[in-house]
């Protein structure tokens, strides 16, 4: 409050996708900047190519054991969350329906105060 | 893969040529480069614009309100949060010798280590403190370091607006202008002889007794509300103090329009109303001699964010007092979660909030026109909003205490049955009867500071600096009451 200092990225959560095409699989690696999610963490993906929404599904189930509500809302990120994929706004990316490919980096800042 | 973009362009789909069908529209400043970032409603700007006009924002943010002069001493107020940090980058990006439009100004930095009120543990705080100082110490600028437990040693002249005199003894507005411009004098010539000096305050650290202290003071607010408040004013008077003591004229906070707007509307909730000019604008006059500037005041803090990972702008993540809180703790939780989840719907909400709060002037004396201490707040040391009419909602509020508490005193010989369990329940006999010094204490303060003090348990556990100067006020105003009658007589 701050104010005298505002919005501290509360929640980043940085996902590399890496795929194994010769194995048919999705291999996510995920690397967490901040201390606030629990230690860092790797899963595999089923065949199928998997969209935004079903990564979030995916982080909700396997990340968040915490108070997942500060992240999500609904089937997608909460107000004030920040998506990058590669970089580049999510908005620009068809947000939920964004196919990721392989070596998509994925990048959630939190801009919310008590994030 | 076409799909992707038809649900939100659908026209530029038709270009099938490009291979990689994601972000595929247009900047629209450049109309070249591929846009990664929306920024208003539909404003989508590549990354090159996006730098530009981020940077070239700050500069015309400064060049339009012109209050920062050329060597100038600023002092940067820094958290570690990303608008902070952003603020910093920004600044060196405008000394820099190759920037076209240069920054003059002489910075320097402070953060404030509030680990202490926000229950962090001290290997936590050295942590944060050694990222910070890296980061720091990269900038080349002068820096300070200092513990929130600091203001167990602050002297009483953080209150008194204008002048850093330790015991004014009511000067007058010239005499106060006169002295500001000698010791102005006096500090320059200090600033030559001992640049490195500064660099003193920095290691500081903070003794046992005081970071008890700081606990205590913590845990006798019971709401989160009143907690932040009280972080905030605190915060502000140490800033104000290092400003002081080395010569600093203006303070740079690193407040977003996506902050301030929040900031308007829980400030209206907390009743600080009558000081929402100072509270959001772009510049703050209310400590007199050291002017609080917003510049960060135009970006949205998803710019902000967005800017700072795409360029690489260094920020520490630090754990506050609301962190992981409920979005109910408190009453400035509550208003982001409600400005935030508004935005989402109606991108225009922050905006409309930020560009009312421009247009805002209070009706009162001017801030830093008037020096006398007693006439502004003890703790937030804006104009006192508590001297209105008997038509104000704030005077029916009074009056109603005032007869709640002649009945209380009634039947304050029943008291025995309370310490019985009969109950009196909160804002009965016995907690009202419990500190006859809140009473005292609330006439030096302004309508939302009063309420963050009701919800003290113990007011002596507030700083010495604050107990000695409330107490100097009252002996003053006392002696001033006993004078007026016979001033008042002499009159007619
Ligand atoms: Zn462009
Ligand atoms: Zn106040």
């Amino acid at each position: 409050m701050n104010d005298f200092i505002p919005s501290h990225p509360k929640i980043v959560v940085i996902m590399m996708i890496i795929m194994k095409r010769e194995r048919k699989r999705r291999e996510l690696a995920s690397h967490y900047a901040t201390q606030t999610p629990p230690p860092s963490h790797a899963g595999f993906i089923p065949a199928c190519t998997w969209d935004m929404k079903q990564l979030l599904a995916w982080i909700r189930g396997n990340i968040l054991k915490e108070r997942p509500e500060l992240f999500m809302q609904g089937d997608t990120v909460r107000p004030g969350i920040l998506v990058l994929i590669n970089d580049a706004d999510w908005e620009l990316m068809g947000e939920l329906e964004y196919q990721l490919q392989d070596q998509d980096n994925v990048v959630f800042i939190s801009t919310l105060h008590g994030g | 893969m076409c799909q992707v973009e038809e649900d939100y362009n659908g026209l530029e789909c038709k270009q099938e040529k490009i291979p990689v069908p994601t972000l595929s529209r247009k900047c629209m400043k450049c109309k070249e480069g591929t846009a990664v970032l929306i920024i208003r409603v539909s404003d989508a700007f590549c990354r090159s614009c996006f730098k530009e006009y981020f940077i070239h924002k700050f500069r015309a943010m400064l060049g339009k309100n012109r209050v920062i002069f050329p060597q100038e001493k600023v002092l940067l107020a820094v958290s570690g949060g990303a608008a902070s940090c952003s603020m910093l980058a920004q600044v060196q990006e405008g000394l820099s010798r190759d920037a076209p439009k240069r920054l003059r100004f002489m910075p320097g930095i402070i953060y404030i280590d509030d680990g202490g009120a926000c229950g962090r543990s001290s290997e936590e705080r050295q942590r944060s403190v050694d990222q910070l100082k890296s980061i720091f110490t990269e900038t080349g600028f002068p820096y300070f370091i200092v513990p929130l437990e600091q203001v167990f040693s602050l002297p009483t002249s953080v209150l008194v607006p204008g002048t850093s005199d330790p015991d004014p003894s009511n000067p007058s507005y010239k005499q106060a202008v006169d002295q500001y411009i000698k010791e102005k004098q006096n500090l320059t010539e200090e600033e030559a002889a001992s640049a490195v000096a500064q660099l003193r305050i920095e290691e500081s650290v903070c003794s046992p007794e005081h970071k008890l202290a700081l606990e205590r003071l913590f845990s006798s607010l019971n709401t989160l509300t009143a907690k932040e408040d009280m972080l905030h004013t605190l915060r502000q008077h140490l800033i104000l103090h290092v400003a002081r003591e080395n010569g600093y004229s203006k303070v740079m906070m690193g407040d977003s329009c996506s902050r301030l707007a929040v900031k308007l509307l829980s400030n209206i909730a907390l009743g600080r109303g009558a000081a929402l000019a100072s509270d959001t604008g772009f510049s703050d006059p209310r400590y007199g001699d050291v002017v609080i500037v917003r510049p960060m005041r135009d970006y949205s803090s998803k710019e902000i964010a967005a800017y700072s990972r795409m360029f690489h702008v260094p920020s520490v993540f630090i754990s506050g007092l609301d962190t992981k809180t409920h979005d109910k703790a408190s009453i400035q939780r509550l208003t982001e979660s409600f400005v935030t989840n508004l935005q989402a719907d109606f991108p225009s909400t922050v905006s409309t909030i930020y560009r009312t709060s421009e247009k805002l002037h209070t009706v009162m004396p001017s801030q830093g026109q008037t020096t006398e201490p007693a006439s502004k707040c003890l703790l937030c040391l804006c104009a006192l909003d508590t001297n209105v009419d008997k038509a104000s909602a704030f005077h029916a509020t009074l009056v109603s205490e005032q007869l709640s508490q002649i009945k209380l005193q009634d039947t304050s010989h029943d008291a025995r049955h309370c310490a019985e369990g009969q109950g009196c329940g909160s804002g009965g006999c016995c907690s009202s009867n419990r500190s006859p010094e809140h009473q005292d204490l609330k006439t030096l303060l302004c309508y939302s500071c009063r309420l963050t003090v009701k919800d003290m348990g113990a007011v002596d556990a507030l700083p010495p600096y604050i107990i000695t100067e409330a107490e100097k006020r009252q002996k003053r105003s006392r002696m001033k009451m006993e004078i007026s009658e016979f001033l008042l007589e002499d009159e007619d």
